[in-house]
């Protein structure tokens, strides 16, 4: 896919993610708050602040679970305070209502 | 996706041989110029990743628009920003090949 048109303007260079790559989740254990989160956004149209709740959830599954043996990567995603990752004002809203469990 | 926000997004990659496959992605966005403004968190690229055999997955990417991109005049038609990815296949000694514009 070249795009002829972008002679003399800076080039594209790709990034890498800040906080690295996911290993995948081979065995699906996460895939159920996965599609939770996709019915959210079809039932929002689409609409990704509708459904952080569920996107934080699929976190901090990943943060919970060991992937299976991929040499030294543990987790599905490294633990990091959900606040960092830009879900503060939901943790805040959490730790607010009264706890149900 | 309101810039600033963090978002999740999901790609599926399948694997339809019969011999596991090592593949490495790189991405795309599009318009070119909305490009600076995309910051992953994390995502699936960047990385080898093997693909057994007929095995699907599914890819995240956690990422979040720049508020910047608000402020700059030349983003203000902008309402859908693409992002694109490829898989190569890896091999060994392979240098990830920057898109396009060598």
């Amino acid at each position: 896919m070249s795009t002829a048109m972008n002679f003399g303007s800076k080039s594209f260079k790709p990034r890498p993610p800040d906080k690295g790559a996911f290993p995948l989740d081979h065995f699906g254990e996460c895939s159920a708050f996965k599609e939770r989160f996709m019915e959210c956004l079809r039932e929002s149209g689409y609409e990704s602040g509708a459904c952080r709740q569920r996107a934080m959830a699929y976190l901090e599954c990943r943060m919970e679970r060991q992937a299976a043996p991929r040499g030294a990567a543990g987790q599905l995603m490294a633990n990091e305070p959900l606040e960092k990752l830009g879900f503060k004002d939901l943790i805040d809203e959490k730790s607010e209502a009264k706890p149900e469990k | 996706v309101v810039p600033g926000e963090t978002a999740l997004a999901f790609y599926k990659a399948k694997n339809p041989t019969d011999k596991p496959i090592i593949g490495i992605s790189t991405y795309n966005v599009i318009p070119f110029e909305a490009g600076q403004y995309f910051n992953k968190i994390q995502c699936f690229c960047f990385e080898e990743q093997r693909l057994n055999p007929h095995e699907e997955v599914d890819m995240p990417v956690f990422f979040y628009i720049d508020p910047e991109f608000v402020e700059d005049p030349k983003m203000a038609k902008v309402d859908l920003i693409t992002l694109s990815y490829t898989f190569f296949e890896a091999k060994e000694g392979q240098k990830l090949p920057l898109p396009g514009y060598q």
